[in-house]
């Protein structure tokens, strides 16, 4: 299972994820939505992505989740009251609106996220390159993703580094705040520098040249990948039509 | 128009990209950690739209708004405004108006408005004041006390806006001037900032 998904086409399983996300917003009820969510966390268990998978959404998507619940909630407008909080009137209505709009939001972010960690780093930019991008587009893309992870395990160092120094970087909120300066600083002129070093590196392998190139690595679409993009595209147009119409 | 464009894209710009956006991404999530109503989500943003130009730092904006917005996606509705901050940052910074005092001045001025508006229409029209940010809760207390959605959405905005780019160009431009000209020469707009 782990293998078949890891190794299937990116296109295809972007498709697939896109799909069960979009079609949350043409479902009129947050059942789909958390089913959904739930069925990317099997998937997950079933491919060995569990522990990174539940880690990034514990720390991202289930707090925003709950604060969109809330805030949706307390600004919804209904006619069943349930009970006040403070000012604000808590009503049926609301609830619904808010766990909708969560149930939307873990769907679309969880699907996205999945897609991230069942897709490796080459064959994301493979399928990239056989979407006929740019070869400078393609590095920008999924440099941006990965420099987030190398740039917080630099700021760590970077971090310690000035703390040996005397910058006070633990402690209240004004303290963390005036070590952000410093923390900047080192952090983004050592990116200028390996960019510098980068441009030379990759000029001297022709990577400005116009001149086709020649892939070490290919990654080929099958007959099935069509026939599943076609089945999805089609399944969502009726989904919307019948949304639509009904 | 196109060449133009191209010309703003050279390789070091483009390598600089990436690492951009990840200081905006630690940036806003370190204000998102200590629950600051700032965001300081646009350094990097601003830092490559006043050095390698308009497009770039509009490119910078949007990347920061869709990567960003895998993991909330309220922020991708806003790549709108870190578009325009970006753009203009870089539209400005062609005409010089980050060289002088009262140049920088009026350069954070039109900044804070651009951002100002876009991020207050966006708000209000897209998700009707409440997007989970810190200043929601200020946006609800005014609606609370019978301002119209317009209004509350604004007062709060312009306020954030006019403290988180004030720190965020201050930021920025003693970053610019820490930059060795060996590095500033290889920006369309570093020669401004020889030293």
């Amino acid at each position: 299972m782990r293998e078949k998904f890891f190794h299937m086409y990116p296109g295809t399983k972007f498709l697939l994820l896109t799909f069960l996300s979009v079609s949350t917003f043409l479902i009129p009820t947050h059942y789909y939505g958390f089913g959904c969510f739930l069925f990317y966390i099997l998937l997950s268990f079933l491919c060995g992505v569990a522990p990174s998978y539940l880690k990034s959404v514990r720390s991202s998507l289930v707090i925003l989740a709950v604060f969109m619940f809330v805030m949706k909630t307390i600004f919804t407008k209904g006619s069943t009251p349930l009970f006040t909080v403070g000012s604000w009137p808590i009503t049926m209505e609301g609830v619904d609106a808010g766990l909708l709009t969560a149930s939307r939001m873990l769907c679309l972010a969880g699907g996205i996220l999945l897609f991230f960690k069942l897709t490796s780093a080459r064959d994301l930019t493979a399928w990239l390159e056989n979407l006929k991008l740019r070869p400078g587009a393609v590095y920008v893309v999924l440099a941006s993703m990965q420099m987030i992870d190398e740039m917080k395990k630099q700021s760590t160092i970077i971090m310690d580094a000035q703390q040996a120094r005397g910058v006070e970087v633990k402690g209240g909120l004004a303290s963390r705040f005036k070590a952000f300066a410093p923390l900047l600083g080192p952090l983004l002129f050592s990116a200028i520098a390996n960019a510098d070093e980068r441009v030379l590196t990759l000029e001297s392998r022709g990577f400005s040249s116009t001149f086709p190139k020649n892939r070490l690595y290919q990654l080929n679409k099958k007959p099935v990948d069509t026939v599943i993009a076609y089945s999805v595209i089609g399944l969502l147009l009726l989904m919307a039509g019948g949304r639509w119409f009904l | 128009m196109v060449e133009k464009i191209k010309q703003d894209f050279s390789l070091m710009a483009v390598l600089l990209i990436p690492a951009s956006v990840g200081i905006n991404v630690i940036s806003g999530q370190l204000c998102q950690i200590l629950r600051l109503p700032i965001f300081l989500d646009s350094i990097g943003t601003l830092f490559l739209g006043i050095l390698a130009g308009p497009w770039v730092g509009a490119l910078t904006g949007f990347l920061t708004n869709a990567i960003n917005g895998i993991f909330n996606p309220v922020l991708f509705a806003y790549s709108l405004t870190s578009i325009t901050v970006g753009f203009l940052a870089g539209v400005l910074a062609n005409q010089k108006m980050f060289i002088k005092p009262w140049r920088i001045g009026i350069s954070l001025l039109f900044i804070v408005l651009a951002s100002t508006i876009t991020s207050g229409l966006i708000t209000a029209v897209v998700f009707n004041g409440a997007t989970g940010a810190v200043g929601s809760i200020f946006t609800a207390t005014l609606m609370a006390a019978g301002n119209n959605i317009l209004t509350s959405v604004f007062s709060v905005q312009i306020f954030q806006e006019i403290i988180d780019k004030l720190l965020s160009l201050f930021l920025v431009l003693s970053l610019v001037s820490g930059v060795s000209n060996r590095y500033l020469v290889k920006f369309k707009n570093g020669k401004y900032y020889l030293h």
